[in-house]
């Protein structure tokens, strides 16, 4: 009997550790099934902040591990493949700008909004940058600058309100752990 | 010390591996973009595309259910703005269009009339699947759209998609219950069409800017500004005559654009136009050929004549 019930502890405590894990990568591609999901005002096409990226980022900031390549990879190919665009043009964009910021962030994480929110505007410069080359390796000259420089601004702008949103979701994904540990621990 | 005894003799592999899979990874990204680039990555990729696209569908339906309710209060808003001027446009649009519908109630008359004297062989049927739009990718790269119709409902590759105003797209991938239709103003897009008044044919080509350009223009011809342009039905899979919009620049070195009708900007249903496929003599079985038998059309050409 007792045995039975640390077995299914311990299945439990390893579906937290998934769950825990899976939860950056969920709330990814959440983010970008919004991000092509039709919105328009007055007949006017608002563009679309990228969701995918600012999820990314800030995993790439706050837990490195629980936002491995492979994640960023996956979302990328993901968002090439619902938009219908060349494949591997987001994959190679945030596999890129996740390079450069994984080796910067002390820089950044650990100092402040203020400090956080300008690594993320880094992170768009160096995101749409990469964007840009491999649209044009992809598709020539006809990437529409103007619209990859508004989702640009909007991506900034929108990012400390969902940012806060992710911080909040983290600690509370960060709780369920601990919770978990203990259990397991207790048991054990 | 005790950190580096934790991490072992061979802890400095953890952050190679990351390292190295990250390198990896990009050199994927860039050979995924390359093929992209150098061959028909539609074809090689088409059954992922087309897996992604009917795994989004359900999910995509319940994010856009919401957001169908603010875009149609928006443009319940944008109507009742300019509510007394617009009423006044629609009433003049409406005597203009009651004298253009008389005229072509006369017009088709005399068409069916002449096609019953010839034994003209019209055009298939078309049947129309009506739909809403789930998804759109109006980033910078891409125009194309997600609807919630598919190969269950008749929806086929090649297949037009028009709203209210006019054409929007192309089926390009479809699955079962879910179909993807690329913009014409796509850069992929390729159409071809004819002109009002003119037989000359031409390409009406995407290239991700508002106004989509003509190209390949037949004898050189340069169409005056206002001209209509339409479908000509030249690739066997579009209907011919289906209005895509107005030449808005043209000048003799075929700077030639076109606004189209359709407001790709404000799309929420849309219409796909399903008929059945043309299958190729070639590929025609006997059990088939009845009807249609080249030997009964003679006869019936022969009896028509005979009347």
């Amino acid at each position: 009997m007792s045995s039975g019930i640390t077995r299914l502890s311990s299945v439990a405590a390893r579906v937290g550790l998934i769950a825990w894990i899976g939860v950056p990568t969920v709330v990814s591609l959440l983010g970008l099934l919004i991000y092509i999901a039709p919105f328009h005002l007055l007949g006017m096409v608002i563009p679309m902040p990228l969701f995918p990226l600012m999820a990314i980022f800030f995993w790439a900031m706050a837990r490195s591990k629980m936002m491995p390549p492979i994640a960023v990879f996956a979302i990328g190919l993901i968002q090439d493949l619902l938009t219908g665009g060349p494949l591997g043009l987001w994959s190679f964009s945030y596999l890129f700008a996740y390079a450069i910021m994984t080796t910067q962030s002390d820089a950044f994480a650990g100092r402040g909004d203020r400090m956080l929110w300008a690594g993320f505007g880094v992170m768009v410069v160096l995101t749409l940058l990469a964007a840009a080359f491999a649209g044009v390796v992809a598709m020539g000259w006809n990437v529409d600058g103007v619209h990859l420089l508004a989702q640009g601004v909007t991506t900034f702008l929108v990012y400390p309100l969902v940012g806060r949103f992710y911080g909040r979701l983290q600690r509370t994904t960060q709780h369920a752990r601990r919770l978990y540990d203990f259990h397991q621990g207790s048991v054990i | 010390m005790a950190k580096n005894g934790a991490a072992g003799p061979f802890g400095w592999l953890r952050g190679f591996g990351t390292r190295a899979s990250l390198v990896l990874l990009i050199i994927v990204s860039v050979a995924l973009l390359v093929i992209s680039r150098t061959s028909d990555e539609a074809v090689q990729f088409k059954a992922a595309r087309q897996a992604v696209d009917e795994v989004a569908s359900p999910p995509m339906q319940l994010i856009e259910w919401p957001l169908s309710g603010i875009r149609q209060l928006s443009n319940r808003l944008s109507s009742h703005w300019n509510a007394s001027q617009r009423v006044l446009e629609l009433e003049k649009e409406n005597r203009s269009l009651r004298q253009w519908e008389a005229l072509s109630r006369a017009l088709h008359g005399k068409i069916l009339r002449y096609e019953k004297l010839l034994n003209m062989q019209g055009e298939p049927l078309v049947r129309v699947v009506s739909t809403r739009l789930i998804a759109e990718s109006r980033g910078p790269f891409v125009r194309s759209a997600l609807l919630r119709v598919g190969r269950t409902s008749g929806v086929a590759q090649g297949q037009a998609v028009v709203d209210p105003d006019g054409m929007v797209g192309r089926i390009v991938t479809a699955g079962k219950h879910s179909s993807r239709v690329l913009m014409l103003t796509d850069l992929n897009s390729r159409v071809p069409v004819t002109f009002e008044g003119n037989l000359s044919r031409a390409i009406l080509a995407g290239d991700n800017s508002k106004h989509p350009k003509l190209i390949y223009i037949h004898n050189g011809f340069v169409p005056p500004l206002g001209t209509i342009v339409s479908t000509s039905g030249d690739d066997g899979v579009l209907p011919g005559g289906l209005v895509v919009g107005k030449v808005i620049e043209s000048d003799a070195q075929q700077n030639i654009r076109v606004r189209l009708f359709a407001n790709l900007n404000s799309i929420d249903y849309v219409q796909v136009l399903t008929r059945p496929a043309i299958i190729p003599p070639e590929q025609e079985t006997e059990a088939i050929v009845t009807h249609d038998h080249p030997d009964n059309m003679e006869v019936d050409i022969l009896q028509g004549e005979a009347q």
